[in-house]
């Protein structure tokens, strides 16, 4: 509290010398712009009566100095009333807008128990299936980043991948045909090595991103492969992950990067 | 009649009696010879003395409401007639200003007033006084005075109803936190807050004693 808000309690109070007092109150009829720092003070003694905040000194001097007209005993009386009143308001008005919203609802359901069912087992196998498809979601986007470090290795030297399952694919391998490339359903070790026959035409490029696909859904991708020379012709290297491999149809799609109009596609077959 | 009861009826009858009965009867009468002297005393302009008056009138008002009188008005009448009613004995001089003389009779006139007071049946002891404040608490006065309040809101516009409930929701440590929250939320400082607060809160017990009266 500032020196002026001080003094003009301690006047409210009556706690003022005489001289000081008719200070105040010569200001008061000829400054009407002070006396709104005057009911400011008031308002604050008030308040702190109200909440019994005042000091036994002032307390005493709040009954004997302050409250000495009736006017007084009612503004006093007012703000603890209006105070009041707007604390209570303000609870029942919350209580009121939870209470609503909960009663709504529930007379909503009460009427449509069929709607609520339906919510309820919707909401229950929503957030199962939620549950599952961002935990494969999840676990796809750890197998990606793994695999595309893989492949980003030189995969000119074949010899320490011997030991692991390889195939080699052919473009426009079709399902049913003799020439679509079948492999059994979980090989041996994490990874199979797979490699891709270019076209002659295909000869050229040096760079593909590769795309595989399971019933025409992107599962993994990995950009800017490098193509390597084999006896004879052009080929892709890449590791797939044994574990995303279930039972199905893949396809495999090589996009030249210098010509990605031309997508060069393959595929095979697990069993 | 229980205590309850009696204090109730006390206060109800207290309004009305208030405005029905002033504390102070104001008598005086102003004569067309007293108040020219009494504008020429102002300024020798008369419409500068006009001013003047009317000036010291407002600031008398002030004077009496900031002391917690209710007919602060006619008090502040009274005060200008009675320096205009003397001023032909006033031994007038340049040093004193004529706010020292309104003054000084505006202070004898409020120690009258509270000596009136004293003698007025409708005094509230400040024993009675420390009872009624703790009626608040009380459920039938209670929801009469909020039922009350409940129709002043609804009297209001709605951005000031909202302001002063707001302003009044939180007490003690809160409450200055939540008003300086209200008074950014209407892009206003603090005290010019606490002004429109006040406005609005003199409208609401004028309702609300209006209000009281009724019932």
């Amino acid at each position: 509290m500032d020196k002026g808000s001080e003094k003009l309690r301690r006047y409210l109070l009556g706690d003022l010398s005489v001289e000081e007092a008719e200070e105040i109150e010569q200001t008061i009829i000829l400054d009407e712009k002070f006396e709104a720092e005057v009911l400011e003070a008031e308002d604050i003694l008030i308040e702190d009566h109200v909440e019994g905040t005042l000091s036994a000194d002032e307390a005493l001097k709040f009954q004997e100095g302050y409250l000495i007209t009736p006017e007084r005993y009612q503004n006093l009386e007012f703000v603890a009333t209006l105070r009041r009143y707007s604390s209570e308001r303000a609870i029942s008005d919350r209580v009121h807008e939870a209470g609503s919203f909960w009663e709504r609802l529930r007379s909503f359901l009460s009427n449509v128990p069929a709607v609520a069912y339906v919510i309820c087992l919707l909401l229950f196998f929503g957030t199962v299936a939620a549950y599952f498809w961002l935990g494969r979601d999840e676990g796809l986007s750890k197998i990606q980043t793994k695999y595309s470090a893989l492949n980003r290795q030189d995969f000119s030297d074949l010899g320490p991948y011997r030991s692991i399952s390889s195939i080699s694919v052919l473009p426009g391998s079709l399902r049913g045909t003799d020439s679509t490339v079948k492999i059994s359903q979980g090989p041996s070790g994490d990874s199979i090595l797979v490699r891709l026959g270019l076209p002659v035409e295909f000869t050229n490029y040096a760079h593909f991103d590769v795309r595989l696909k399971r019933e025409g859904k992107k599962i993994l991708s990995f950009d800017a492969l490098s193509a390597y020379k084999s006896e004879s012709s052009n080929e892709l290297r890449l590791l797939l992950p044994v574990a995303i491999l279930e039972k199905g149809l893949y396809q495999l799609e090589a996009i030249p990067t210098d010509r990605p109009e031309s997508p060069i596609t393959y595929a095979f077959d697990v069993e | 009649m229980d205590l309850k009861k009696f204090e109730k009826q006390a206060t109800l009858c207290y309004y009305s009696f208030r405005i029905q009965n002033p504390i102070m009867k104001t008598t005086t009468t102003l004569s067309k010879a007293d108040l020219d002297r009494l504008l020429g005393w102002l300024s020798a302009d008369q419409e500068a003395a006009g001013k003047k008056y009317l000036e010291i009138r407002e600031g008398l008002v002030r004077y009496f409401r900031i002391k917690g009188c209710y007919e602060s008005q006619s008090l502040a009448d009274e005060t200008i007639n009675r320096v205009a009613m003397k001023l032909k004995t006033f031994q007038l001089t340049s040093e004193l200003k004529p706010i020292t003389y309104f003054y000084g009779f505006a202070k004898n006139i409020f120690f009258e007033y509270l000596a009136e007071l004293k003698r007025s049946p409708m005094q509230i002891e400040p024993e009675l006084a420390g009872r009624l404040e703790g009626q608040t608490d009380d459920g039938e006065d209670k929801e009469t005075r909020f039922h009350c309040l409940d129709d002043c809101m609804a009297k209001l516009r709605t951005d000031e109803s909202e302001m002063v409930r707001a302003y009044y929701a939180k007490d003690r440590s809160e409450k200055f936190e939540a008003r300086r929250r209200l008074a950014d939320s209407l892009n206003i400082s603090i005290g010019n807050l606490h002004i429109r607060v006040h406005r609005v809160k003199k409208i609401l017990r004028e309702c609300l004693e209006s209000c009281l009266e009724r019932i």
